[in-house]
């Protein structure tokens, strides 16, 4: 087959082929369905995480009421609520910010653009507000079983605390290789998309100039000969 | 700007499905994975409907959408085998019709299927007999790059179809 058929050949394809043909009916249950982008992805993961921290921030206040008396612990319930409510507020700002990669009226350059944009910038920032979330859970839990045994918190050797800082380590790790890894795929995806899109748009503005230039050339070729056949003239005659 | 009903919408993504179609076949290698690309761009279309405002061609800026999600949307890898066919079932009358065998239609995907994403874009368009300064203004690049970027993919799809057919 020629390269000069392939028009011929698509248009037949496209036009005759058995491709399924959806009715109003399916495309209202496709529009119903959830999206599986990035964007939604991003978006719905720091919706999820925002209420689970506000579950958590409940159950740090029902464990301050629940170990009042303890002003030590108070403190540390307090610490943690106020650092919870400062990552959902950021959590909140970046999802705002998501939301420019909702935008459907730009390019196919413009959309990997934000999106890389996005991802250099947010991403890993947003992981990390996510990934605190696991300490925080892994700490009321904690908590909560040392009120359910002994009816107070009571950390007494080093062993309990190296355990404690130890699950705490692992929880806030442990999201860690989905992250890097879907960070990866993305941004491979869309810098190699980028990437042939510039990648000859130098090629074209090089061709763009040689074209200005061949232009220009030709003008001062042009000119120089009409001037030249004008001074030849002049001279022939005088 | 031009606001656009829920039914208005449904009617006009249903008259004109067939871009999505095209769409999906350029980018998904079985029924599965088409029909989750057909309906991730009907979301997207949905999303971004009251952003359309009527500036463009409806045509021009549904394959804008559809492009931009084929070209970033997580798909699953999934090894083809060489029996399976690579696009929707074709009738047999084609063959007689175009004076194009099965064969020669099967080269035509694995071809394409060979490109990198955005030179399928670009072609698949090409192909639909789009202008230059259309596909400028789909793709987000200049007319002149696009001149360039055809020349060197129909150079690649050649270079391919020879490949596929030793």
């Amino acid at each position: 087959m020629e390269i000069d058929d392939l028009k011929k050949v698509w248009t037949k394809v496209n036009r005759d082929s058995g491709q399924p043909v959806y009715s109003v009916e399916d495309i209202a249950d496709f529009r119903k369905a959830r999206s599986k982008d990035f964007s939604t992805w991003i978006q719905n993961g720091l919706i999820l995480d925002v209420v689970l921290k506000g579950i958590f921030i409940t159950a740090y206040f029902i464990l301050i009421y629940l170990l009042r008396e303890s002003t030590a612990f108070m403190l540390t319930a307090f610490g943690i609520v106020i650092i919870g409510i400062m990552l959902i507020v950021f959590e909140l700002r970046y999802l705002k910010n998501s939301k420019q990669l909702d935008r459907k009226d730009i390019s196919v350059q413009g959309g990997i653009k934000t999106k890389l944009t996005f991802l250099k910038s947010y991403y890993y920032r947003i992981q990390f507000l996510q990934g605190l979330t696991n300490p925080m859970f892994v700490a009321a839990g904690v908590f909560f079983y040392y009120f359910v045994t002994y009816g107070e918190i009571r950390i007494e050797d080093l062993e309990d605390v190296v355990i404690i800082v130890l699950l705490l380590v692992i929880s806030f790790l442990f999201t860690l290789p989905t992250t890097l890894s879907l960070y990866g795929y993305h941004y491979r995806v869309l810098k190699t998309a980028l990437a042939s899109l510039e990648d000859e748009e130098s090629w074209a503005g090089a061709i763009k100039r040689y074209n200005k230039q061949k232009k220009i050339l030709y003008l001062v070729f042009g000119s120089m000969l009409i001037i030249g056949l004008a001074v030849l003239a002049w001279l022939i005659l005088s | 700007m031009v606001k656009i009903s829920e039914k208005e919408f449904l009617e006009q993504v249903t008259l004109h499905q067939n871009i999505i179609h095209k769409v999906c076949n350029m980018f998904c290698q079985d029924e599965d994975d088409r029909r989750d690309l057909f309906q991730e761009i009907t979301i997207k279309l949905w999303m971004g409907h009251q952003s359309f405002a009527g500036q463009a061609a409806l045509t021009t800026w549904m394959y804008r959408v559809a492009l931009n999600t084929a070209i970033t949307l997580k798909r699953k890898k999934k090894k083809i085998q060489e029996t399976q066919s690579l696009h929707p079932n074709i009738p047999a009358y084609i063959e007689e019709e175009a004076g194009v065998t099965q064969q020669d239609i099967d080269a035509l995907y694995k071809a394409i299927r060979h490109l990198g994403s955005i030179d399928r874009a670009i072609i698949l368009l090409y192909l639909e007999e789009k202008s230059y300064e259309e596909i400028a203004e789909i793709m987000g690049i200049t007319r002149t790059h696009v001149g360039v970027k055809i020349t060197r993919i129909k150079k690649k799809l050649e270079k391919n179809l020879k490949h596929i057919s030793e």
